[in-house]
C-alpha cells in the first residue's frame, strides 16, 4: 500500500510511543522515518527494526554515554536518542568525529546527521563496516548495505555526495513492516467502552435531524 | 511581517485565552473568503462535466474548477441512505453523499477507482491524485421541505430555510495525506493552494453547488412538469452545514506554528487598522453598512445549547450597543478604530469585542489582505531543538510562554480532571474523566501547560549556563515540551494560555477558534464537545461569482 509521507510520520510516531518512547523522542523517530522515506529509503522498515529490538527493553540503558566512544550501558544504542543528542549539538562534530558503538538500525542516524550538516552548512559522512552515507542536510547519498546493528558507526564532517537519491513523495513499505508498526501503534489506543463512545466524544443532542 | 504600527498587537496573554478563542468570528482573512476572492479575481471557470444521477438520487457527478494554471475536480457520489444509518458521528459507516477533490480532471477509470473507495470513507483508500476526502448528510427536515415545495411548484418557506441554513452538512473533510491523499507538500507551493485549507475550502464550495443541483434534480424527478426551480436568492442563503467533533480540537494544539500564524496575522491586521489615523468617509460607510448586516447575521444565529444561548444574548445586547455607539461615535476624528476597540473592551462581551475586531478590518483590504500569505506554516525548522540554548534561556522562555501554568496547582483534581486519548474504535481523539476512566496510560500530549510545569520542576535543579542538550539526554520525557517552549520564539501566539485538561474545559472553544479562521458562521454547539456551523451561506454560486460578489457575501443583506 502506498503511504503518504504524512501517514508514514503519523504511524511512526504512534509506533514509537507504543513501544515506550516519550512523546518528544517519538516525534523525532517520526520525522526521521519521514525524512528517509522522502529520499527513497524505507524509514518504516528502519524504525520497525529498531522497535522490534527495543520493545520491552529499558530504554534508559539504550541512551548514549558520550565519551570517546558513545557507548550505551545496555550494549545497544538507540539511534533516535543518540541522533537527537547529536542534532542537539551535545558535541561539536566540526571539532571531533564521533564514534558510536552497538547502534541499532543505524540508518536512522542519517536524518540527525543531516540536521547537523544543515546547521553547520557542511557535509557529514556516516560510516559503518559495510556501508556509508553522506548528506548536506537535504540530499542523501547512501552506499553499501545497512545492517540491523552496527558494531561501530563513525560520524564526521566531510565526504562527498556521489549518488544523490531521488526525492520521493510516497512510501510503499512491505506489508509485514506496516503490520509491525501498526501493532505497536495500536497500543496507544484506549479500548472503547460504551461510556467513552457516548460521553468521550460528547454525543449530546440528536445528530439526525 | 513588518509591524509599521503605532498601536501594538494585543498581547498573547490577552488573546490566547480559551474564552476569547471561543468567541472568535470570521474576518476578511478567513480561508473561504480568500478562496472566493481569488476565484473571482482570476476568472476561474466551473463546469459540470458529469451529472449521472437517477430519480432516487443515486449516482455520480463531477464539478471541475479551472484556475489560470490548474484544474481541480470535485467527484461526488450520491447514495440512497436508509434513515436509521444517518449519523454525523465519526462512527457512521454510510452517508447521503461522499466526495473527493481530484487534482486535475479525472478520467473514467479514475472515477471508477474512486467509486470503489470514496463511499467507504475511512475504510477506503485514495491516492496522491486526490487532495481531500469528505462526506455529507442531509438535513432531513429542510431537505424534505425544499424538495416537496419545489416539486409542488412553490418556493420553500424562508422561515424554515433560515432556521436550518443548509440542505446538507459535511461531517468530516480530510486532507493533507489522510487515507492516502496527497501530502500538503505536493500542493503547498502552488499560488492557489499556498494559504491554509484551500483544497478543503474548494471542495466544500463545490459541494454546495452539487447539493443545490441534486436537490433540484430530486424535485424535478418528484414533481415532473409541475416542479419549479429554486429561486436563486433563496439558494444563495443556503450554505453547507458542518458537524465538527472533538477530533478537530487537538489540531490547534498539535500545530502551534500554524495556529500562531493565523492568530498573529489577524492581530497584526487589527493593530494596523487601529493605527489608521483618520478614516475616510467611504471607509466609515463600509464599516457602518457591515455593522448593520452583521446584526442581521446575529439575529439569524440560532442555538439550542445553554452556553451559546447565553453568549448569543450577550452578543445581541452587544450588537444593539454597537449600533447605537456607531451611530453617534465620532469615526472621523483621530484613530477612530483604536478608540472603538478600546470602547468595546469596556462596553461589550468577548463575543462582541471579537466581532468589532473582525469588522474594523473590512474597509482596509489594502492593509489586511496582503497578510494572508503569512498564514501557512512554511517553517519546518521550528521543529528543531536548539540544544545549545542555555538552561537559563530556556527557563526564561518557559516563563514567557507558560508563566500562567506555573500558577496552577496541577495536583488538584479539578485542574487535572480530564485526559485526552485516542479511541481504539475509530482512532478519534476523545476526552475522558481522568479519575473515573482508566485512560491515563493512553494520554495524548495535549496539556502543554501541565507539561511545562513538570519540566520547570526539573529545570530548577539544573539551572545555569549549561546547554539544554545535556538536560534533554537525561530527561527525554521533557523533550516534547522543551521543543514547544523554544517554538515560542517563532510563534508567540502558538500556545493556548489556559488549562486544556481542567474540569472547566469546553472543547467547543478550541473548535470555534479553528473554524472561525475557515470563515464559519452560526456556531451551534450540540454539547460541550461538538458543534454545528454553516459555511458559504450567502456566497455566490459559480455563475454569480464576480469581484462584486466574491467577498462580502458573508454579511447578509436585508430582504427588500
Amino acid at each position: 500500500m502506498s503511504l503518504s509521507l504524512n501517514e508514514v510520520e503519523g504511524l511512526a510516531k504512534k509506533a514509537a510511543r507504543g513501544t515506550g518512547y516519550p512523546w518528544g523522542l517519538a516525534e523525532e523517530a517520526a520525522k526521521a522515518s519521514r525524512w528517509l522515506a522522502a529520499r527513497g529509503v524505507d524509514g518504516c522498515a528502519a524504525l520497525a527494526t529498531l522497535l522490534n529490538m527495543a520493545d520491552g527493553q529499558d530504554l534508559a540503558a539504550w541512551r548514549p554515554v558520550p565519551g570517546d566512544v558513545w557507548a550505551p550501558p545496555g550494549g545497544h544504542l538507540c539511534p533516535v536518542t543518540a541522533g537527537a543528542s547529536l542534532a542537539d549539538g551535545l558535541v561539536d562534530l566540526r571539532e571531533k568525529a564521533v564514534t558510536m558503538a552497538g547502534v541499532v538500525s543505524p540508518v536512522l542516524l542519517l536524518p540527525f546527521a543531516a540536521q547537523v550538516a544543515a546547521s553547520h552548512n557542511a557535509l557529514v559522512k556516516v560510516r559503518w563496516h559495510n556501508g556509508s552515507a553522506v548528506t548536506d542536510g537535504d540530499i542523501l547519498s547512501l552506499e553499501g548495505s545497512v545492517p540491523e546493528v552496527a558494531e561501530q558507526v563513525t560520524l564526521a564532517v566531510g565526504g562527498e555526495i556521489t549518488v544523490p537519491r531521488a526525492p520521493c513523495s510516497r512510501l510503499t513499505p512491505p506489508d509485514e513492516t506496516k503490520a509491525c508498526l501498526e501493532r505497536f501503534a495500536h497500543r496507544t489506543y484506549a479500548p472503547a467502552t460504551e461510556e467513552s463512545r457516548l460521553k468521550g466524544a460528547g454525543a449530546g443532542l440528536s445528530d439526525n435531524d | 511581517m513588518k509591524a509599521d504600527t503605532r498601536i501594538a498587537r494585543r498581547a498573547p496573554d490577552q488573546v490566547m485565552r480559551l474564552g476569547r478563542l471561543g468567541s472568535l468570528h470570521q474576518c476578511r482573512l478567513s480561508f473561504m473568503r480568500q478562496l472566493t476572492r481569488r476565484m473571482a479575481r482570476e476568472g476561474w471557470r466551473i463546469s459540470r462535466p458529469v451529472f449521472d444521477i437517477d430519480a432516487k438520487g443515486v449516482g455520480r457527478a463531477v464539478y471541475t474548477a479551472r484556475g489560470p494554471e490548474r484544474a481541480y475536480s470535485l467527484i461526488a457520489f450520491a447514495h440512497d441512505l436508509p434513515p436509521e444509518m444517518r449519523s454525523d458521528r465519526v462512527i457512521a459507516e454510510a452517508w447521503d453523499a461522499t466526495f473527493t477533490l481530484f487534482d486535475g480532471v479525472p478520467s473514467a477509470a479514475d472515477i471508477d477507482r474512486l467509486e470503489q473507495n470514496v463511499p467507504l470513507q475511512e475504510a477506503g483508500r485514495i491516492s496522491e491524485s486526490e487532495l481531500s476526502l469528505s462526506r455529507a448528510n442531509r438535513s432531513v427536515r429542510l431537505w424534505a421541505h425544499v424538495v416537496e415545495a419545489l416539486a409542488e411548484g412553490r418556493q420553500p418557506d424562508l422561515e424554515q430555510i433560515d432556521s436550518v441554513g443548509y440542505l446538507m452538512r459535511t461531517t468530516a473533510v480530510y486532507g493533507s495525506g489522510k487515507f492516502g491523499a496527497a501530502d500538503r507538500e505536493v500542493i503547498a507551493a502552488r499560488d492557489e493552494m499556498q494559504a491554509p485549507f484551500q483544497a478543503e475550502m474548494l471542495s466544500v464550495y463545490l459541494t454546495r453547488v452539487f447539493v443545490r443541483d441534486l436537490m433540484q434534480h430530486m424535485a424535478r424527478a418528484k414533481g415532473g412538469d409541475s416542479a419549479v426551480d429554486l429561486d436563486p436568492a433563496i439558494a444563495r442563503r443556503l450554505g453547507i452545514g458542518n458537524s465538527t467533533g472533538l477530533g478537530m480540537a487537538p489540531f490547534i494544539v498539535n500545530h502551534p506554528v500554524l495556529f500562531n500564524n493565523w492568530i498573529i496575522v489577524r492581530e497584526e491586521a487589527i493593530a494596523r487598522v487601529r493605527s489608521v489615523e483618520t478614516a475616510s468617509k467611504a471607509e466609515v460607510a463600509v464599516f457602518r453598512d457591515l455593522v448593520a448586516r452583521s446584526a442581521l447575521s446575529v439575529a439569524q444565529w440560532r442555538s439550542a445549547h445553554p452556553i451559546q444561548i447565553e453568549k448569543l444574548k450577550d452578543l445581541s445586547r452587544d450588537m444593539s450597543a454597537l449600533r447605537a455607539h456607531v451611530e453617534d461615535a465620532d469615526l472621523e476624528g483621530e484613530y477612530p478604530w483604536d478608540r472603538l476597540v478600546i470602547w468595546a473592551e469596556e462596553a461589550l462581551s468577548q463575543e462582541g469585542q471579537e466581532l468589532v475586531a473582525s469588522l474594523i478590518l473590512e474597509p482596509y483590504d489594502d492593509l489586511v489582505d496582503g497578510l494572508a500569505s503569512c498564514m501557512a506554516d512554511g517553517n519546518g525548522q521550528a521543529f528543531r531543538i536548539d540544544g545549545a540554548m542555555s538552561l537559563d534561556e530556556v527557563t526564561a522562555l518557559l516563563h514567557a510562554a507558560f508563566g500562567w501554568a506555573l500558577e496552577v496547582d496541577w495536583d488538584a483534581r479539578e485542574e487535572n480532571a480530564r485526559a485526552w486519548y485516542v479511541s481504539e474504535e475509530k482512532l478519534e481523539p476523545r476526552l475522558a474523566e481522568r479519575f473515573e476512566e482508566e485512560v491515563a496510560d493512553y494520554e495524548q500530549p495535549l496539556a502543554p501547560g501541565r507539561d511545562a510545569a513538570r519540566a520547570f520542576a526539573d529545570l530548577k535543579l539544573w539551572s545555569g549556563e549549561g546547554p539544554i542538550a545535556a538536560f534533554l539526554l537525561e530527561h527525554p520525557e521533557h523533550r516534547h515540551i522543551i521543543r514547544r517552549i523554544q517554538m515560542h520564539q517563532a510563534a508567540p501566539y502558538g500556545e493556548i494560555r489556559d488549562n486544556t485538561i481542567g474540569a472547566e474545559l469546553l472543547p467547543i472553544d478550541m473548535l470555534r477558534a479553528k473554524l472561525s479562521f475557515f470563515g464559519a458562521t452560526h456556531f451551534d454547539p450540540r454539547s460541550d464537545r461538538w458543534v454545528r456551523i454553516c459555511m458559504y451561506a450567502g456566497a455566490p454560486y459559480p455563475e454569480e461569482l464576480s469581484d462584486d460578489t466574491a467577498d462580502l457575501w458573508v454579511y447578509p443583506e436585508a430582504v427588500s
